[in-house]
This record gives C-alpha cells, structure tokens and sequence, in this order.
C-alpha cells in the first residue's frame, strides 16, 4: 500500500529564517504518528504544508496530491484540528452541521449527531457562547464523523485541562481510530499521547532529528542506569544523553547492543520524554 | 455536488445583521412613518389649516398650498396634486416617486455591499477561522465565486423586496385617501403607475451595475484577500495614488475618469436617456467588455490570493 504523505526535501522560509529545513518523512496508512518539539520547532508548518494551508519548497504528495495545488481535493479525506479552535465565533452549532453535510461528500451528520448529544454542548448556541473545551469537543464530534484516510491535529489539547485532554485521546482512539486511518499529532506534551503512537518524528530547529516506528525505540535507544564506578567505561560508549538520578548517571545509547550495556547497569527502554531531551540536547 | 447552496446560507449566517435586519428595520422603519402620517398628520394638518387659512388671506400665491392643506394628510395633498395633472404627468409623478422611494434602501445597499465584499476574505484571515474554512473540501475559486453570487446579485435582491415592500405600500395609502373622496382610484393611482415595470428597472439597473462595476467588486474582492492590515486603506489609497500619479505625471484623467464611471452607481448613465435605453446601449459596447475584463483578471487574482492565503 502506498504512503499516505510523502514529504521530500521540504523547506520553507521566512525571510531569513528556515521554519523547515530538507525535511524528509512518509506517513504510512495506519499509522499515528507524534510530530513532537519544543515550541517553535517547526510542528505548525509542517501540518500546514501537508493540508495545503502553507506554501513551501521542495516535493510533497499528500493521498497522492500536490497539497500546494489539491487542497480541496485532499480535504475530501484529510481533517484537520488546529490548536486554537479555529471554529468561527458567530456559527451556530446546527448550522455547522448544515454546512459541513452540504459541503462534506463523506459527512455523516447521524453520527455527528450522536456524538454531540453525548457532550453538553446545546445545538442552538453559537461557538462564541462555548467553553474553550467545548469547541474542541463541537469540532472533534465535527471531524470525527467524517471519514477520512488521513486526520491532523496540531496540538489539539492546548489550554484545556487534564480532564478533557485525557477523555480527547480516549474518544479518539476508541471511537475513531481503525486501521484504515493514520493519525499525525503534533505535541510537546509527549506523555500523554505516548501511548497511543506507533510513530515518532522529532523535529528541532525546522530539522528532522528522529524518525523511527515505535516498536523499533527499545532496539535502537537503552537507558542505562550507571553507577559512580562504571562511568569511565559508560563513556567510552558514547551516550547520546545523561543526567544525573540519585547519585547515578542515566544515559541514553542510540544503536549501542544490548549486551555490552548490561554490564554497565541497570538497562531499560527510554520514555519518550527523556529520548526527546536527549534528542533536544544534540 | 453542488456546494453553492450551503456556501450562500453560510454567508447569511455570518452577514445576518447587514443582509436581513437592516433592511427590514429600515424597510419596518418607512413603513411606520408612512402609517404614522397617514394617522396622525391626518387630524394634525386639519387642525393646521385653519390657522394657516387666517393667516395667508388674501395671499394669492400661497393660496395653492391653502387649498391643498385642506387635504387630510400628506396621501391626499398628493392625491390632489396628481388630479390636478395631465395622464402623462401624473405617470410622470408618481413613477418617480416610487423609483425615489427606493432611494434610502438602495444607498444602504451600496455601503453594505462595499464592506461585505471588502471584508469578505480578510475577516477569515483575522480570527485564524481561514484554517477551519481551508480545511474543508471547498476550492478557493468556489469559495470566492460564493461570495460574489451573494454580494452581487442575493443581497441587492433582499434590499429590493424592501424597495418593492415600500411601494406597495405608498400605493397603498394613497389608496386609502382616495376613499370617501370623488377621486377615482384607478384612474389617478394604479392607471398610471406602472409598478412593475419600475420593479423590472430596478432589477435590470442593479444586475447590469453588478456587470458594469465589476472591475469596483473585483478590486474589492482582492484587496481583501491581500490586505494584511487596515484594508479600507488599501482599498481607496492605492486608486487615489494612481489618480494623482496620473494628474501629476501626464496631467490626464483617463484612468480616474474610467474609475468613476465604473464605481458610482449613476454617473454612467446618460441623463437624456431612459434608465433602460442607457442600459441596453452601454450593455454590448467596448467599455462594458473592459469592464467585465478588468473585473475577471482582479477576481482571477483574488482567487489566486486565497489559494496563498494564511491567518494573520
């Protein structure tokens, strides 16, 4: 099966200033992948030049599109949630629903109805009149009836608190996610969607700094827990990352096997929290 | 499928104040005052005469409106006046003022259509609602099509159900005055109106502007889908710069007088001539094919402009 974004040597500048520099990746079908950097990093504008909503340098196919010529014909079967609700103040709830079923060939407004009436967002009030949280929930219920091949949020949790972050991500992987679908999340609260990810791209400075399936992490990166007495030969290893825990060093080993670490201490899969600071830090 | 229906009503939505409470608090507005001077002028203009026919005794030239002011209300001292005429002065009369009559509505209309369409693609870049709105299947070229559709011919529509509303009612009321008098209804009211054909001129005269000032639409349209800021500045200085870059430069006014006569509503038109002659003369002649070619390549632009569009 072909990949469903293919990004090639992508770039784009402002000014002077690289947002994306020879940026590389595919995004496979089924897969969810976590775009995760630091502020500023480069997430937005990679999720804008994959939806159309950005021009860029370089090749991209997104469903097999050009994104910077077919976006509307990609946003028949890509969503997007941006960070911000993006949701116009004066639309009314109903009217959404109206709009997007005429306009939308893969809506179904059943479904959408279903998934509202299962939040506390009234169907006559207008967006302006919502909760922060609500919106999202209104344009999560909105895009989760619509059945796409590709779904991107850019950071959608951002300023809601821990009670509509975690019920987020359920919903959207027990009600929406099947294997037909590939999710792209970008996020620099990497905990609480590390679970969900079959993917990881981290990216810094408009530079891919990592691209690697989830299930493949622990062969490639060990943390290893060293001792005062075995730092010497730790080093000698070259981590990629170490700080210090309780009198110990925890450090981080990109393609070091297995078995010349266990001697050195105790050896573990990395989160991706600390992978990503030591990827940071590099 | 056809997306134009659903992308319409959604300009409706967002534009619900200008495109259908204003003109029907304005059309609710004149038709109150008319009712009310039929009411209440009626007893108080009676009262009035009598004063005023002691005071001007004797005058022979206000002696006219003397006669007239014996007239209930405003209705009949039209009513009289308008028996007083030939046929061909009373079709006269009272077909402008019903064309006047729309006058109030159609001004309104204008400004109303200018800051929509200024607005229309600029709004959605300032409240980031331009990602929401790009994320959804719609071309750049449907969406701006959409806007054109509603602002050039839907919204012009509405103001002219008012116009047509305020009508009905004038005729109305004069109607009413004619009762109890030996006036004849038919004969110095509806005879000579010819109201629908005033509808059918006002219809061809706002269709035929929406062609005619197409390159004004179209100039509006892309301003507001490049401004990045303040897009009313945009929107009058750069034609004013040119205007006096022109002036300056070659001491001609070709390109201001062309401006002109493609914005303000009337000064195309030829006072000697019928709203519908000037129509049908100016319809198949070079300046119109110029018009509606300047007006495509600004809307070709502003199309182009969303496609790069990001919020701001």
């Amino acid at each position: 099966m072909s990949e469903v974004v293919e990004v090639r040597n992508v770039s784009k500048h402002f000014g002077d200033f690289a947002a994306l520099d020879d940026v590389s990746f595919n995004i496979s079908p089924g897969s969810i992948v976590g775009l995760i950097g630091p502020n500023g990093a480069g997430k937005t504008t990679t999720l804008k030049s994959i939806l159309g909503l950005t021009d860029f340098d370089g090749d991209m196919r997104v469903l097999g599109e050009d994104p910077r010529s077919g976006r509307h014909k990609i946003m028949e079967r890509v969503c997007f949630i941006a960070d911000v609700g993006v949701l116009p103040r004066w639309l009314r709830v109903s009217d959404a629903l109206d709009y997007i079923q005429g306009i939308h060939p893969r809506f179904n407004r059943d479904r959408a109805e279903f998934m509202l009436a299962e939040t506390k967002i009234p169907k006559r009030s207008k967006v302006k009149e919502l909760s922060k949280g609500m919106v999202t929930q209104l344009h999560l219920a909105l895009v989760m009836a619509i059945e796409v091949d590709l779904l991107v949020l850019d950071e959608p949790t951002l300023g809601l608190d821990i009670l509509f972050r975690k019920a987020f991500y359920d919903r959207l992987l027990n009600d929406y996610f099947d294997n037909e679908t590939s999710i792209i999340i970008s996020t620099h609260q990497v905990e609480e969607i590390e679970s969900l990810l079959t993917h990881l791209l981290f990216i810094n400075g408009g530079r891919i700094v990592l691209d690697c399936p989830m299930d493949e992490i622990d062969e490639i990166y060990s943390e290893v827990l060293v001792p005062p007495i075995n730092l010497t030969q730790a080093n000698a290893l070259g981590p990629i990352h170490s700080r210090d825990i309780l009198g110990q060093k925890a450090m981080i080993f990109e393609n070091v096997p297995r078995e010349e670490l266990k001697t050195l201490g105790e050896l573990h899969a990395p989160s991706v929290a600390d992978l990503f600071v030591a990827k940071m830090h590099r | 499928m056809n997306q134009l229906p659903v992308l319409i009503r959604r300009e409706f939505w967002e534009h619900r104040n200008t495109f259908v409470i204003l003109p029907a608090v304005t059309t609710g507005f004149f038709l109150l005052m008319m009712l009310l001077t039929l009411l209440v002028s009626g007893k108080a203009a009676g009262d009035l005469n009598v004063d005023i026919n002691v005071d001007i005794q004797g005058d022979q030239d206000i002696a006219f409106f003397s006669d007239s002011m014996q007239a209930d209300n405003i209705y009949a001292f039209a009513l009289y006046q308008l028996e007083g005429r030939s046929a061909q002065e009373r079709a006269r009369y009272i077909n402008a003022g019903l064309q006047a009559l729309g006058g109030p509505l159609m001004g309104i209309l204008w400004f109303v259509m200018f800051f929509y369409l200024l607005d229309s693609l600029y709004d959605e870049r300032r409240d980031r609602s331009i990602l929401f709105w790009k994320s959804m299947p719609v071309s750049d070229a449907m969406t701006v099509i959409s806007k054109l559709v509603t602002g050039l011919w839907l919204l012009p529509l509405i103001y002219l159900l008012g116009v047509a509303l305020l009508q009905i009612a004038a005729m109305t009321m004069l109607s009413i005055a004619t009762l109890g008098t030996e006036i004849s209804m038919w004969e110095t009211v509806w005879g000579p109106a010819s109201i629908f054909s005033n509808w059918l001129q006002y219809l061809g005269a706002l269709l035929f502007y929406s062609l005619w000032a197409l390159p004004f639409f179209g100039w509006l349209i892309a301003v507001s889908a490049y401004a990045k800021s303040v897009p009313l500045v945009w929107v009058i200085g750069v034609p004013l710069a040119l205007t006096i870059i022109e002036r300056v430069v070659a001491d001609e006014t070709l390109f201001a007088d062309w401006m002109w006569d493609h914005i303000v509503p009337i000064s195309f038109l030829d006072q000697e001539q019928s709203v519908t002659d000037n129509i049908w003369n100016l319809l198949l002649s070079l300046q119109m094919v110029s018009a509606l070619m300047v007006g495509g390549v600004l809307i070709a632009i502003a199309i182009w402009l969303r496609g790069k569009a990001d919020e701001i």
